[in-house]
């Protein structure tokens, strides 16, 4: 390919339909969303937590186990994964101009951060199944009474539960594919820059 | 320092052909370079020399594109995301309009490797082999010899049509 042909190709490029009209004025709106998504997360956290620390409390002053084993279930499982929800959003916020391949590490370790939290969200769906049977051990052992429609509630966790662990099981497919993209690709940009030494060598 | 409408007024064409290069869809291309002006607009306040916008603005470009590639990763290719797959950018009343070498060139560059992909869009954008090493954080040595294997291979793609 000489020069001639190399600006043949520059004007064939340069063809593109392309529209060059940009509305400048839906940037800050692009750029609020993310923070919106933070607050979103943090909201959804401190719920959970508050919630947790009511029943909590009113499991202590009631000596009610349903409340006792419901603050259990939201302050041991509703913390850790909105953390590491709101760590991962926090770290999409830093956009980082770096090389190419810096950009796959980056992605490659926020992929292993989504897994992390994936694999919270599933043990959570297990929790929340746990949760059920203890409950109606409880039930069992006389500990709850059966004024609650605990029939009714118990049908809707274990719906949760099972949709918890399917969506996080669906997600973390497609994290591993992600995961092997960025493997493959950071494989590529490694295999162009070997070229480089090979060529130094002859 | 440059306005973020002036750098979208110079550098928006040439932005959403780079877009291109990495997507078919147009909905989802339109979305990345959406991607791509934002995360130029958050990152101009950091840029030291006005000189080297273009750089700048190129490498972030490459760099939204890359982590559009790995995120639309899941997505089967009919839905338009691929690193290495021809298609369709235009339409075909634009191919009809004469466009048709255009078409073939952008697939052609659609189908090779990203390392390759990215140093001859940014030699299709007239960058300098300096400015292609600035902007991809490799060495100008580097950028020579994938130049010439991105030449062979689009040169093999382009032939094979």
């Amino acid at each position: 390919m000489t020069d001639d042909p190399l600006a043949e190709l520059r004007a064939d490029w340069n063809r593109q339909p392309v529209d060059p009209a940009f509305d400048v004025g839906n940037l800050p709106r692009w750029r609020r969303r993310t923070y919106w998504l933070i607050a979103a997360d943090v909201s959804a956290a401190t719920t959970t937590l508050v919630a947790g620390i009511c029943f909590a409390v009113i499991a202590w002053k009631t000596r009610d186990w349903l409340f006792g084993l419901s603050a259990a279930t939201l302050l041991f499982a509703g913390p850790p994964p909105a953390i590491s929800v709101i760590r991962t959003r926090r770290s999409s916020l830093i956009w980082n101009d770096e090389t190419p391949e810096g950009m796959l590490r980056f992605a490659l370790r926020r992929a292993l951060a989504v897994h992390r939290i994936l694999a919270v969200q599933f043990w959570n769906g297990i929790v929340l199944l746990c949760f059920v049977a203890a409950i109606w051990l409880c039930v069992g052992a006389g500990l709850i009474s059966r004024q609650y429609p605990l029939l009714l509630m118990s049908a809707i966790w274990i719906a949760a539960a099972l949709a918890a662990l399917l969506w996080a099981r669906w997600r973390m497919a497609r994290n591993a594919i992600e995961r092997q993209r960025c493997e493959r690709l950071l494989a590529k940009f490694h295999e162009a820059k070997t070229l480089e030494s090979h060529v130094q060598d002859l | 320092m440059n306005t973020f409408q002036e750098v979208s007024d110079e550098l928006g064409p040439a932005l959403a052909r780079i877009a291109a290069s990495y997507e078919r869809n147009a909905a989802l291309r339109e979305e990345l370079l959406q991607d791509i002006m934002l995360a130029i607009f958050r990152s101009l306040p950091r840029l030291k020399d006005p000189s080297k916008l273009k750089t700048y603005a190129f490498r972030i470009a490459h760099n939204c594109c890359v982590d559009h590639v790995v995120q639309h990763a899941a997505c089967p290719p009919a839905e338009g995301v691929s690193d290495d797959l021809a298609s369709d950018a235009f339409t075909p009343e634009q191919e009809a309009l004469g466009n048709e070498r255009t078409t073939r060139l952008v697939r052609a560059v659609r189908q090779l490797e990203l390392p390759y992909r990215q140093v001859i869009t940014l030699l299709l954008e007239d960058l300098s082999y300096v400015e292609i090493g600035e902007a991809l954080g490799i060495s100008v040595a580097n950028v020579g010899v994938r130049v010439n294997r991105a030449k062979g291979l689009l040169k093999e793609l382009l032939h094979d049509r």
